[in-house]
């Protein structure tokens, strides 16, 4: 929100020094808001990560040290926590956007009335708690739960499925959980492509996939990768679900963070997760970006 | 500019296929229905090889949904489309041969010039080399070489048009669809493109179909005009008879300004008859309808001129100088008329000297009253 501010008093040149100080001003509640609960909290973190750990209390203040960096980089148990973290989100990424693109193309084509019932029907999960959610799916899912118990009464199956309580059920936690956003996204996008372009590649004669694939995918790529980005940053913070749905064997990083300030009351190292979790996501997210813009030049060429 | 012209084939609803004669675009009978609204209602019409055809109504008569019906982009209700003989009236758009140029150019955002015209090229599977050579010549046709780097949005509203035409006839489609084509720009640029793109029409013999709102555009470009009004084909004819000889109230009243007085006829004599109009003028004009008939008259404020004294003409109206504008080609005169109507009239420069109140006789030949049925 803060850019549209500031690039709406777009001042003539006869206003000057008065159009910047204007523009200055217009950004200024932004600046505060973004640094006062986001940058500051975010530096605290950083300071606390660098402390010396006590036992007893939280951490040491005014000691610096490097030591939880150094145990969560080199400890196998960390980086597997790490590596679950990043491969679930992954995989959850790539699930959400292989279902999410195609429904929100499929409302995009809907008549103007259809369209609005089945937006409203992606927002509605939006206005129910996560944890709501999420004991719904433990209803269906769990071993004595529906699903099975109606598979099983069907006949099609002797045992239950185990579809809660492992990898699969964080997935579909994730994947469900984040799906109204990414198809929102992606609709909006969708929605803002002339439906000329498209008819004009078939009149050109491009036949409906090619002219998906040369004009809808290409126009589409932005909304994409704004659903990646929404889905994979909230897969990789996840708490819920691989709390309910997910097993002890299987750890998100925000578990063990919540277990390192809340039961080992070792605050550095709680903290050094926080902030090797942040910078991880901004690696990750850089890497994809370039490898977008490589992508994309390519294709232009 | 009508040395292409051709025959108006209005009546033609033999099955196509009759040798060498066969237009490149036949429609027959073609409908469309948008749930309870009848778009389009039954048309027959046909574009002869090379012609140059412009479609031409208010907006919402049906004209760009008869366009998009050809292209493929609409499905029909009924009837059917042949094109080069062929039934395509249930083809897709790719495999129709025809290329469409948009209002709004509809140019690929994310592609360069060069790959926006090459696109249909590349989609009808030509080679690489054959790709560059066509499009290199299809830039040079439209005059844009040198643009092939630049992406759509670098270039103004008249280039993008261009390169919209140059995508288009790349292909060498069976037929030109422009829709609205020159809509969105200024006006000094669309008149320069008009001849432009007529020019390029007939240096490459181009069968057009043209869908427009603006009838000198229409005058200007066409070999022949089909008007259309409420999904009905109101006439079908060559751009002067559709000036001169208006088929009905509507067209006459839709292509240049004209002034309408309606009437009936009080007597008629071969050539000639006299309308009396609703206000008890007496008018002569040229038809042969019968007497008692509801008709209206229609005259050019063009083919009206103004006397201080009572001339000698088949019609002459008494009226009052309301108001004049200055036009910088012409003088256009509002006369007050007895019964309390306006008359438009355009004088060319200098021949006007009436001044607001002054007392005028207009003139005007038989020959230059319209005389139409009313419905």
């Amino acid at each position: 929100m803060g850019d549209g501010t500031a690039s709406e008093t777009r001042g003539g040149a006869s206003r000057g020094s008065w159009a910047r100080l204007d523009r200055v001003w217009l950004a200024l509640p932004a600046v505060v808001l973004t640094a006062l609960f986001f940058i500051v909290p975010i530096m605290f973190m950083g300071r606390i990560s660098l402390s010396v750990h006590e036992s007893g209390s939280a951490y040491r203040e005014g000691t610096w040290t490097l030591d939880s960096y150094t145990t969560l980089l080199t400890d196998g148990f960390y980086l597997r926590i790490f590596g679950y973290t990043l491969g679930v989100s992954l995989l959850v990424t790539v699930l959400g956007l292989a279902l999410a693109y195609p429904l929100a193309y499929w409302i995009n084509r809907c008549g103007p009335r259809l369209k609005v019932i089945l937006l409203f029907a992606v927002i509605v999960p939006l206005w129910t708690n996560i944890l709501v959610l999420i004991y719904g799916w433990l209803i269906i899912l769990s071993p004595g739960g529906a699903l099975n118990d109606g598979l099983m009464s069907l006949g099609l199956i002797d045992e239950p499925l185990r579809v809660v309580y492992n990898t699969f059920g964080v997935v579909i936690g994730i994947v469900q959980i984040t799906l109204p956003y990414s198809i929102l996204i992606m609709a909006a996008v969708l929605a803002g492509i002339d439906r000329s372009l498209v008819e004009s590649a078939r009149d050109m004669g491009a036949s409906r996939l090619k002219a998906f694939l040369h004009v809808t995918l290409p126009l589409s790529a932005p909304g994409i990768a704004s659903a990646a980005t929404v889905i994979f940053v909230w897969a990789m913070g996840e708490y819920a679900s691989p709390q309910l749905l997910g097993s002890s064997a299987g750890k998100f990083v925000s578990q063990e963070i919540s277990s390192q300030f809340l039961t080992a009351f070792n605050w550095p190292r709680g903290a050094g997760l926080a902030v090797t979790l942040f910078s991880l996501i901004v690696v990750v997210l850089v890497v994809a970006q370039s490898v977008a813009r490589v992508m994309a030049r390519r294709n232009v060429a | 500019m009508t040395d292409v012209s051709v025959q108006p084939m209005k009546d033609s609803v033999a099955p196509p296929g009759g040798g060498a004669t066969t237009p490149d675009l036949e429609v027959q009978g073609l409908s469309k229905h948008f749930g309870p609204v009848v778009a389009v209602d039954s048309i027959d019409f046909s574009v002869a090889s090379g012609e140059f055809v412009s479609i031409l109504g208010p907006s919402g008569c049906g004209k760009t949904t008869t366009l998009r019906m050809v292209a493929g982009l609409e499905e029909v209700t009924a009837g059917r489309i042949f094109i080069r003989g062929s039934d395509v009236t249930h083809l897709p758009p790719e495999k129709r041969n025809t290329a469409m140029v948009f209002q709004s150019y509809a140019l690929f955002p994310h592609m360069n010039v060069h790959d926006n015209v090459a696109f249909g090229l590349k989609m009808r599977g030509v080679s690489k080399a054959e790709i560059d050579d066509r499009v290199a010549t299809a830039m040079r046709r439209v005059r844009l070489e040198g643009y092939e780097k630049r992406k759509p949005s670098q270039l103004s509203g008249g280039q993008r048009q261009r390169v919209a035409v140059a995508r288009a006839i790349v292909v060498e489609p069976a037929i030109l669809l422009l829709d609205e084509a020159l809509t969105n720009l200024d006006r000094r640029l669309r008149q320069q493109l008009q001849l432009e793109l007529k020019e390029l029409q007939v240096d490459l013999g181009i069968t057009s179909l043209f869908v427009t709102h603006d009838q000198e555009e229409a005058l200007t470009m066409s070999d022949r005009i089909i008007v259309m009004d409420e999904g009905l084909i109101a006439q079908d004819a060559e751009p002067s008879e559709v000036y001169d000889r208006p088929a009905s109230a509507f067209v006459a009243g839709f292509i240049g300004e004209s002034n309408r007085l309606d009437g009936s006829v009080a007597a008629g004599s071969g050539e000639t008859c006299t309308v009396r109009t609703e206000s008890g003028l007496d008018l002569m004009g040229i038809h042969s309808g019968d007497v008692g008939q509801q008709c209206a008259v229609m005259i050019r404020p063009r083919a009206i001129t103004l006397h201080a004294d009572r001339p000698t003409k088949d019609n002459v109206i008494e009226g009052v100088v309301k108001l004049w504008a200055y036009k910088g080609e012409s003088y256009e005169y509002v006369i007050n008329l007895p019964d309390g109507g306006d008359l438009l009239v355009d004088l060319p420069r200098r021949e006007a000297v009436f001044e607001r109140g002054d007392r005028v006789f207009a003139a005007f030949d038989a020959r230059d009253v319209i005389v139409v049925e009313r419905a």
